[in-house]
């Protein structure tokens, strides 16, 4: 039997082993949230291109959008812009993905070791390695593109067959990102020792998704769909036509998508040899560079350093920074705030905090900006904007709060052999980062309802609700964190892209919408009643009472139970490790 | 000192501990042994209250661990069979860390943890990241930091695994110390030379039951046999009942 497939074999095998133990029930809810967002892409998409459909040579010329559709048309235009704009993010998030992916497999893998000192070859095992961290990078566009790519053979009324050349295709483009992402890895490998630059690429890799994140708001899709005046119809159009950025590979591929939906079979060829010659001779480049310096980088890997790049107390010196902390603060809230600090992947994450904090503000004041004068709609988007912002420190929960048990990992046992009760466990859990998050919460709230410029008493409103939907989030996180805790997670992201980190988005989604639309109706009552001075009847009033008591039950359930779930899950763990 | 009533623990479907009873006295160093998979850790995990039973009663100290866990905590020591710790604290921050987790950060104990780390010879990484401890250095640390809050029960999993000899015969000597100076000592091992050197009883668990159990010479019963012949008698002759 051949080497490479044993291996296969056996990561397969330890997939397989590992999820015997989770539940046929966790399986149906993670597959049915999947195929939901699926679905909603496809059909997302779907109504997007049918109304794009209009723009094509209309005949009501009533703006300046409708004047240039008879010109050309605009719609297939505009579609052929935003498949090329969708890959080109893909193209982004895979090159970070890869990255990363490709760090943790080829140097940071427990396994490796062991291989080197069998009789395979080097090169071989940096193959498998290669094909580890491509594969597990890629995969899941795969997933997305087949949701979007089926909308738009639906609205191209082509047969099915022509999936067939972009699913080609993204062999070779998803090779582009995979053999650049190996080969950054290599290099650097080569000439630093991965465990000091590791906490450089944790560092480098939130920066990365931040920038990717400006950037695509930078690219402003929005734009897409405005046309100000006659006199930008010329460079609309000639915006449109050129593809920007001719010589990415996503361009490629759109292009081959197009063509194959158009029926230009003699446009493919172009693309499809740029595609295919780029691909494949990254792939031998990275080959290359395996065969040359994967053993050499990979020793050089396991050098022990801990005078990291970032690392403040490279010093020998004889300073606890524990003791400098105040005396009065929590010996859990002390340990968990220089672990944060020493830990680049974490704290770095900040980073990402603020460019989402950001950009979100930014596109609060593009609204204003549009002058959405209708005095009423201010007030619907400052009640929504609760559950935007609910959203986004959702995301910061999960990535601070939920992590936070299981990065207590294999060292759990010192707390439970210590007299210190789990249940305390969780509220110091839960009070290092929910402070924060309260804080980011309401400020951005604030802020928001002040450019939208809201009156004072939906200014209260929308201050109640955030803290109660950041307190319930924050508590949600934690008591997910607890119930699915991974302790021997090799990153942070392993340890919230998994079930427990699916099934608490779903949790704290599923309660910021019937918490949130049951005040709907009662707002609307109270607003009738003080500022219209209208009558209210006891039919409405009781409608009224009733929603708001569903409110008040949602807030208990999807609060108290997680929570004393979490902690007896957390007395009686079983697992190896502690 | 501790007091084990009929305990059980099973992962799953497989039993791993059948009907443990136990009665240890204080002050004496006793010996848990057992092939690999006997259940000694799992056993030990229990006992600390780390893991709870599936069915049983387990006392220290004459209180149930079930229902006052905080009091049996703050009397027994634990150190696990593999020694994780926190990677990105400094030693020195490890032990203030512990020190006030058992609510016991004074001068003294500070000054117990000064004199531990020089008995250890682990003295110039005192201020030094965990991260770049050897095996061996890891298991001085959690040995020494379990010891800070003086406590009368000290439970140890597999204590020389990874230790030198110098360090294997300090802390040799540190376990008669302690329990000549009132404290008592569980310790597993599958090391016939350290259960024979140090430890005033020893039981014998296999495939989750105690199989013999007594001091040195009750177990020989007046044959001349190593406790190594002894112990391979005894799991042998499991392995032949189980066998017919
Ligand atoms: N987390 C776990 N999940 C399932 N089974 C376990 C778990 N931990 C231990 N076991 C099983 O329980 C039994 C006893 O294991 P235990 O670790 O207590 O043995 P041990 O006596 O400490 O062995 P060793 O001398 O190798 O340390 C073994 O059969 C093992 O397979
Ligand atoms: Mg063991």
């Amino acid at each position: 039997m051949n080497l490479r497939h044993l291996i296969f074999r056996n990561r397969f095998r330890s997939f397989v082993n590992s999820s015997n133990g989770k539940n046929f029930a966790q399986w149906l809810i993670f597959g049915s949230f999947l195929v939901l967002v699926l679905v909603m892409i496809y059909f997302g998409t779907f109504s997007l291109l049918k109304k794009l459909d209009t723009l094509n040579g209309t005949e009501n010329y009533g703006s300046a959008l409708d004047l240039a559709s008879s010109v050309i048309s605009v719609g297939n235009l505009i579609k052929e812009r935003l498949l090329s704009m969708v890959i080109l993010s893909i193209f982004f998030l895979l090159m970070f993905s890869n990255v990363i992916s490709s760090i943790s497999h080829i140097f940071l893998s427990k396994d490796t070791e062991l291989l080197i000192s069998s009789p395979i070859s080097p090169y071989q095992i940096f193959q498998i390695r290669f094909f580890e961290a491509g594969f597990s990078s890629s995969w899941m566009s795969f997933f997305f593109f087949f949701p979007v790519l089926l909308a738009y053979v639906q609205n191209y009324q082509v047969a099915y067959s022509s999936l067939f050349p972009f699913f080609l295709a993204l062999i070779p483009f998803l090779m582009i990102p995979a053999s650049l992402g190996v080969s950054f890895a290599l290099i650097t490998a080569r000439y630093f020792p991965i465990k000091r630059s590791k906490r450089v690429f944790q560092f480098m890799s939130v920066f990365f998704l931040t920038i990717i994140l400006v950037l695509l708001r930078v690219l402003q899709p929005e734009k897409l769909f405005q046309i100000n005046g006659i006199h930008e119809i010329q460079t609309f159009i000639s915006n449109l036509q050129i593809p920007f950025y001719q010589h990415l590979p996503s361009t490629w591929l759109s292009k081959i998508a197009i063509s194959s939906f158009t029926n230009q079979s003699q446009l493919l060829f172009e693309p499809a040899v740029y595609l295919f010659g780029t691909g494949f001779f990254l792939l031998f480049l990275v080959n290359l560079l395996g065969k040359l310096f994967f053993y050499t980088a990979w020793c050089k890997s396991q050098e022990t350093s801990s005078q990291g790049v970032l690392e403040q107390d490279s010093k020998q010196n004889t300073s606890s920074f524990y003791s400098q902390l105040p005396l009065h603060l929590n010996p859990i809230h002390k340990k968990d705030f220089i672990l944060f600090f020493r830990n680049p992947e974490l704290w770095s994450q900040i980073f990402l905090i603020f460019a989402m904090v950001g950009l979100y503000l930014y596109n609060i004041n593009l609204l204003h900006l549009d002058k959405l004068s209708i005095y009423n709609v201010a007030r619907f988007i400052s009640f929504l904007n609760v559950a935007f912002v609910g959203f986004i420190t959702t995301s910061i929960s999960m990535r601070f709060l939920y992590p936070s048990i299981s990065l207590e990992g294999p060292a759990f046992w010192i707390l439970k052999a210590s007299p210190f009760s789990m249940s305390d466990l969780l509220y110091k859990k839960f009070t290092f980062f929910t402070p924060f998050i309260l804080v980011i919460g309401n400020a951005m709230t604030l802020l928001a309802n002040y450019i939208l410029d809201v009156p004072w008493w939906l200014f209260v409103i929308n201050a109640i609700n955030i803290s109660i939907v950041c307190f319930v989030n924050s508590l949600l996180a934690i008591s997910f964190g607890a119930l699915f805790p991974n302790y021997r997670a090799e990153n942070l992201n392993k340890i919230f892209m998994s079930f427990g980190g699916t099934f608490y988005m779903i949790a704290s989604l599923s309660f910021m919408f019937i918490f949130l639309s049951s005040q709907g109706f009662p707002i609307y009552l109270a607003y009738k009643h003080y500022v219209r001075l209208a009558d209210i009847s006891t039919y409405h009033l009781s409608i009224a009472a009733l929603s708001i008591l569903i409110g008040l039950l949602s807030l208990v359930l999807f609060s108290v139970v997680p929570y004393k779930k979490a902690r007896s899950a957390l007395i009686s763990h079983e697992d190896g490790c502690i | 000192m501790i007091r084990l009533d009929n305990v059980k623990k099973s992962y799953g479907d497989h039993q791993a501990v059948k009907g443990l009873s136990l009665e240890i006295a204080p002050n004496q160093v006793f010996g848990f042994l057992g092939p690999n998979g006997a259940g000694k850790t799992t056993s030990i995990k229990m006992l600390t209250g780390i893991m709870p039973p599936s069915s049983g009663e387990i006392y220290i100290d004459g209180c149930s661990l079930v229902q006052n866990p905080i009091h049996c905590k703050t009397i027994t020591g634990y150190v696990p069979d593999r020694p994780y710790v926190y990677e990105k604290l400094k030693a020195w921050e490890f032990v203030e860390f512990i020190l006030d987790l058992y609510q016991n950060n004074n001068k003294n104990s500070q000054d117990l943890a000064h004199y531990y780390f020089e008995l250890f010879k682990i003295d110039d990484a005192k201020y030094k990241i965990i991260e770049d401890f050897s095996h061996g250095m890891k298991q001085k640390l959690v040995i020494l930091s379990s010891l800070l809050h003086r406590p009368k029960l000290l439970v140890i999993d597999e204590p020389m695994v990874g230790l030198d000899p110098r360090g294997a015969k300090t802390l040799k000597k540190l376990f008669r110390d302690l329990a000549d100076s009132g404290t008592t000592i569980f310790l597993s091992t599958h090391t016939m030379a350290v259960a024979q050197e140090v430890c005033d009883n020893i039981a014998i668990i296999n495939k989750g039951n105690i199989v013999a159990q007594g001091t040195m010479d009750e177990l020989r019963q007046g044959q001349d046999h190593s406790l190594e012949q002894l112990f391979l008698q005894i799991t042998e002759e499991e392995l032949l009942e189980q066998g017919s």
